[in-house]
C-alpha cells in the first residue's frame, strides 16, 4: 500500500467500509426477497455519503454513479413502489460497488482512478425509468425536482470541472467541524466583523450541497465562528432543495474587511448570485445559536448517526432499536494502523525476552532470593496479561472474510443456474488479522470448487431428495487453533474418478488398493489436478487447490478433505490463532539450540539399545506403533560438531507433520518457551529456503535459536 | 584532518570508513554504515556459504554477519578483541561485516580515486575504485551495492516468488512455493 495523505487514507478506509456494508446489505436483501425500509434507508445513506465524499475528493465518476444508485433508493423510499425487482437492483448495487472498489483500489495503489462509470450510470438511469413506468409512475417527474438530467450533469461537470478551481479537498465526517470547541460570547469581538451572505448556485451545477460544503471548508480558515442554513447540508437530503430554492445562507465572523470577505465568497465555483451584507453584531444575525442551542443540535446529531457503524459490527440490518446502541458503539471504536500494532507486538516480544534475561540471569544462579522471586512472578504475570492484551488487539472476527464468500456464492448461483445458500456458523470466531486476510483466497477457492463440482443442478438435487440450500461455512476455536469447515451436501467426490486421474498423472506411489479414502481425496490438492473435463470460468484449470494448500501451510495450518459420494464433501482447514507467538520446545544439539513448535511434537523418548534399526540403504529407523519412523539427525542435517553420536544417549522427538511421522534426534531438551517468531534476515533467507528453517527467535539469555518448521523438514525426508 | 571533517560535517560525500583486512586498507561509504560493534556471539546457520558466519542478536535485531576475510578468499583468522563488525544497511538489507579492525573515517575526494584495473580475477568486481591517501597508502573502496545487492540477486533468484508470502508469514512451505500460477 502506498503512503497517503491522511485525508486520502480516511477516504479510502471509510469508503471501503461503506462499500462492504452496501454489499452485505444488498446480498441480505436479495436473500430476503425484499428491501426492508431500514435497508433502503441504510443503502440510501451509504450511497449518499459516498457521493458526497467522492465529490470532495474530485472523484466525479464515483460520485455520479453513487448519485444514480441513490436515486433508485430515493424512489423506493419515497413512493414505496409495489413491484420491486430485488435481484436486478442488487445487481446494480453490486456492479456499482465493484466499480467503486476498483477505483478506490487504484487510489490506494497510488494510481489515478479514471474509469468512466458512464455506461453504468446510463443503465441505472434506464432501469429507474423502467422501474417507475412498471409501477405506474411518471418517469419524467423527478422526485427531487431540480435534479438535473443525467446527461446535463455529466456534460456540465465535464465541461467546467477541469477549468474551475477545485474546492479544497476536505476530510470526512464534517458534521462536527463547524462548531469550534471554545467559543467566545456571541458579541462582536474585537476586530471581528460580522457578515451575512446568501449564496445562490448556478441552476445546473448539480450537487449543491457539496458545493456549499466546499464554501464552509474554506470558511473554516478565515472565520472563527460561523453558522449557516440549512444546518445539515450533507446529511439531510432536503438540504439540496432548500439551497436551490432559497440559497445557501451563511453568517460569519471574520477579521477581513467587507470587500475582502465578499471577494472571498465570490471565488466560490458555480456561484450564480451572492447577497452580501455587513451586520453590526452577531445579535443581528437571523440564525446564531447560543452555545446551549448548539449543545442541543449536537446532541440531536449524535443520536442520529449519519455515518453507519462499521459493517463488521452490524452484519445484518439491525432492528431499529440497534441504532442508538450502534451509535454509542461507534464512539468507542478507534481505528489504528496495523504497523503500529505490529510495532507494539514486537515490543512486547522483546519485553518477554528481556524479562527472562533478568529473571534467569546467570548472576542470580545459586542465590536464595525469596523476595526477588516473588517480584519476578508478579512481573511475569503482568507481562503475560500484557501479551494477551496486545494479541487481542490484533484479533478480528472472521466474519468479514466469511461474508465475502456470500458474494461468490451469489454470483456463481446466478451464472451457473444452481441454487445454493451459504450458512455461516461461528463467524464471530476471532483470528489474527494477518490470518483473516490470508485465509480469504484459499476459502474462496474451496467455496468455488464446492459450487462448481459439488452442488448439483436444482433438478438433480430434487431428484436426490435434497433441499435447495447446500453449503455451510463454519468456524470454531479448538485449543490454539481455529478450525474452519466448508461443508456441502452436493455430489461428493468420486474415488474412482480421482484414482484414475491420479494414475494418469503418475501420482501413485503404492498399490491402488492400499490408498485410504483420505489419501485419495488428498490428491485434489496436487498441483495441476482437476477431474473437471471442461474448463469453466470458475474452476477446472487445475490451479487452485494446490494454491490453497500452499497458502494455508504458509499460515502454519493444514487442510484435509473428506467426502462421501452422493452426500457431499467437507473440507477442514486448521490454522493457528496467531502467527506471532508460538509455544516452542527448545532443543540442544552440540552447541546450537533449535526451537520446534510444540504443536507438532507427539512425544519424546530415549531409545533402548537395539530399538534403532537400519534399512537397506543404511537409514536409521525406529518402529513406533506399527509405523516405521525415519530418524533425522539434526547434527548431520545442519553439520553440527560435538553432537551426541550415540542415539541411546540422545533424545528422540516424534514429530508429525502433514501426516508424516519422523524422529528428530537432539542431545538435550531445554524446555518449553513462548517464542516470538522473527523472520530469517533477508540477506540469508534465500539460502535457508531448503533447510527446514523458518525463522529465528531470541532466547532468554540473549542467544538466538533457529526455528525448525516441521512441515518443511518432513519434505526433506519424504518424497 | 579533524578540521577538515568538521568543516564538511553536513555532507557524507567522499567520506569513507576505512578498515583493515590482512595487510590491506579498505574503505566503505560512510552513508551505509549504521554502527561499529565488537564481535558478539554468533549463531551458525546451516546451508549458507562458509563466509556467512551466521546471525547475531544486536539489541533484538537479528543480523547476518559475513566474514570479509573469507569473502575475499583470504586466510581466516581467529577473532580477537580487536575484531570488529561493521553493520551496514545496503538497500534496506542489514548485514554485519567482520573485519580485522577499523581505522578511521577518511576523506577521499573523487579526484584521488582511480578505477581498479580490469583484471580477470573475480573479486576486483567488488572494488569500485582505488583511493590514494596523502601518506602514499592506497585504499580499496568497496562497491557495497555489488557486494550485497547484486550478489543477492544472483544467489536468490529462486526466492523471488516467495517474497510476498514471506512478508506475511515467515513459515512458508518451500515445497510448494514455486508451483503457484
Amino acid at each position: 500500500m502506498a503512503e497517503h495523505e491522511p485525508m486520502v487514507e480516511v477516504f479510502i478506509y471509510e469508503t471501503r467500509q461503506f462499500l462492504e456494508q452496501l454489499e452485505q446489505m444488498a446480498l441480505a436483501s436479495e436473500q430476503e426477497g425484499s428491501f426492508s425500509s431500514d435497508d433502503v434507508n441504510e443503502i440510501f445513506r451509504a450511497m449518499h455519503t459516498i457521493k458526497g465524499s467522492a465529490a470532495m475528493m474530485m472523484l466525479d465518476e464515483i460520485s455520479k454513479l453513487a448519485h444514480a444508485v441513490e436515486d433508485i433508493f430515493f424512489y423506493i423510499r419515497e413512493l414505496h413502489p409495489k413491484k420491486v425487482d430485488v435481484s436486478a437492483i442488487t445487481d446494480i448495487v453490486l456492479t456499482a460497488v465493484d466499480f467503486m472498489n476498483g477505483e478506490v483500489d487504484k487510489l490506494d495503489a497510488g494510481e489515478t482512478p479514471d474509469d468512466s462509470s458512464e455506461d453504468m450510470r446510463q443503465h441505472t438511469h434506464d432501469f429507474l425509468r423502467q422501474f417507475k413506468i412498471d409501477n405506474g409512475d411518471d418517469p419524467d417527474v423527478d422526485l427531487r425536482k431540480a435534479k438535473p438530467s443525467q446527461k446535463a450533469a455529466a456534460s456540465g461537470a465535464g465541461a467546467s470541472a477541469p477549468a474551475a478551481p477545485a474546492p479544497p479537498p476536505v476530510e470526512e465526517k464534517p458534521q462536527q467541524y463547524f462548531i469550534p470547541a471554545a467559543k467566545p460570547e456571541p458579541a462582536k469581538a474585537d476586530g471581528l466583523h460580522v457578515y451575512a451572505a446568501t449564496l445562490h448556485f448556478e441552476p445546473d451545477c448539480g450537487m449543491e450541497e457539496v458545493r456549499a460544503f466546499g464554501v464552509l471548508n474554506r470558511m473554516k480558515d478565515v472565520s472563527p465562528e460561523f453558522h449557516f442554513l440549512p444546518e445539515k447540508i450533507l446529511e439531510d437530503p432536503q438540504a439540496v432543495d432548500t439551497i436551490k430554492d432559497v440559497g445557501f445562507r451563511i453568517w460569519f465572523q471574520t477579521d477581513m474587511a467587507a470587500d475582502a470577505a465578499k471577494a472571498f465568497l465570490e471565488e466560490t465555483i458555480f456561484l450564480d448570485k451572492l447577497e452580501f451584507q455587513e451586520l453590526a453584531s452577531t445579535a443581528e444575525c437571523e440564525y446564531w445559536p447560543t452555545p446551549q442551542q448548539q449543545a442541543v443540535i449536537e446532541a440531536s446529531e449524535a443520536s442520529e448517526p449519519v455515518v453507519p457503524p462499521p459493517p463488521e459490527k452490524k452484519p445484518r440490518p439491525a432492528p431499529p432499536k440497534a441504532h442508538a446502541a450502534s451509535a454509542e458503539h461507534e464512539s468507542q471504536m478507534i481505528s489504528v494502523r496495523v504497523d503500529k500494532l505490529d510495532r507494539l507486538m514486537d515490543l512486547v516480544g522483546e519485553l518477554v525476552i528481556a524479562e527472562s534475561m533478568v529473571t534467569q540471569n546467570p548472576d542470580l544462579q545459586g542465590l536464595e532470593l525469596a523476595n526477588f522471586s516473588k517480584a519476578a512472578r508478579q512481573l511475569h504475570k503482568l507481562n503475560e496479561e500484557l501479551q494477551d492484551g496486545v494479541m487481542a488487539l490484533r484479533m478480528v472476527p472472521i466474519s468479514g472474510t466469511f461474508k465475502k464468500m456470500n458474494r461468490i456464492v451469489r454470483d456463481m448461483t446466478k451464472n451457473l443456474g444452481k441454487k445454493a445458500r451459504l450458512v455461516l456458523v461461528g463467524e464471530d470466531t476471532e483470528v489474527d488479522k494477518n490470518i483473516a486476510e490470508h485465509i480469504g483466497d484459499p476459502l474462496m477457492h474451496i467455496v468455488r470448487n464446492s459450487m462448481d463440482h459439488g452442488i448439483e443442478m436444482p433438478d438433480e438435487r430434487k431428484a436426490a431428495g435434497k433441499s435447495e440450500q447446500g453449503m455451510i461455512l463454519s468456524a470454531q476455536n479448538e485449543g490454539g487453533e481455529v478450525v474452519i469447515k466448508i461443508r456441502d451436501d452436493g455430489g461428493g467426490m468420486n474415488r474412482e474418478k480421482i484414482m484414475s486421474k491420479a494414475r494418469e498423472k503418475g501420482l501413485l506411489t503404492k498399490p491402488e488398493e492400499d490408498y485410504t479414502d483420505q489419501e485419495v481425496y488428498g490428491f485434489i490438492f496436487a498441483p495441476g489436478f482437476s477431474t473437471n473435463d471442461e474448463v469453466t470460468e470458475y474452476s477446472g484449470r487445475g490451479v487452485g487447490m494446490d494454491v490453497v494448500v500452499s497458502n494455508i501451510r504458509g499460515l502454519g495450518g493444514s487442510v484435509a478433505v473428506d467426502s462421501e459420494e452422493g452426500k457431499g464433501t467437507v473440507t477442514t482447514i486448521r490454522i493457528p490463532l496467531t502467527l506471532a507467538i508460538v509455544d516452542g520446545m527448545v532443543l540442544k544439539v552440540g552447541a546450537s539450540r533449535y526451537t520446534l513448535p510444540i504443536r507438532s511434537i507427539r512425544r519424546s523418548f530415549r531409545p533402548e539399545p537395539g530399538q534403532v534399526f537400519l534399512d537397506a540403504e543404511g537409514r536409521e529407523m525406529v518402529m513406533d506403533e506399527g509405523r516405521c519412523c525415519p530418524i533425522l539427525r539434526l547434527s548431520k542435517l545442519y553439520d553440527i560438531e560435538d553432537a551426541q553420536e550415540d542415539l541411546t544417549q540422545a533424545i528422540l522427538l516424534l514429530v508429525e507433520a502433514d501426516g508424516k511421522p519422523f524422529l528428530l534426534a537432539a542431545d538435550e531438551l531445554l524446555g518449553v518457551q513462548q517464542i516470538v517468531v522473527k523472520p530469517v534476515p533477508e540477506y540469508i533467507r534465500g539460502m535457508t529456503e531448503k533447510t527446514g528453517i523458518t525463522g529465528c527467535t531470541l532466547l532468554g539469555d540473549g542467544g538466538i535459536s533457529l526455528i525448525i518448521d516441521p512441515e518443511k523438514t518432513a519434505h526433506l525426508i519424504y518424497a | 584532518m579533524d578540521e577538515e571533517i568538521q568543516s564538511e560535517e553536513d555532507t557524507q560525500k567522499d567520506k569513507y570508513l576505512t578498515f583493515t583486512l590482512e595487510d590491506e586498507l579498505y574503505g566503505i561509504d560512510i552513508s551505509v554504515v549504521i554502527e561499529i560493534i565488537g564481535i558478539l556471539p554468533i549463531t551458525a546457520v546451516p546451508e549458507v556459504p562458509p563466509y556467512v558466519k551466521g546471525i547475531i542478536n544486536l539489541r533484538g535485531k537479528i543480523i547476518p554477519v559475513v566474514d570479509m576475510r573469507l569473502r575475499f578468499r583470504r586466510t581466516p583468522r581467529e577473532y580477537t578483541d580487536r575484531t570488529c563488525v561493521i553493520v551496514i544497511e545496503a538497500d534496506g538489507v542489514l548485514v554485519g561485516l567482520i573485519i580485522d579492525g577499523v581505522s578511521e573515517v577518511r576523506d577521499i575526494p573523487e579526484g584521488e580515486v582511480v578505477p581498479p584495473p580490469k583484471l580477470k580475477a573475480a573479486q576486483n568486481r567488488y572494488v569500485k575504485g582505488v583511493g590514494r591517501l596523502s601518506d602514499d597508502r592506497v585504499v580499496l573502496l568497496l562497491d557495497w551495492q555489488k557486494l550485497f545487492s547484486e550478489e543477492e540477486a544472483e544467489l536468490f533468484e529462486a526466492m523471488a516468488d516467495d517474497g510476498a508470502e514471506d512478508e506475511a508469514a515467515p513459515a512458508d512451505s518451500a515445497g510448494n512455493g514455486g508451483t503457484e500460477k
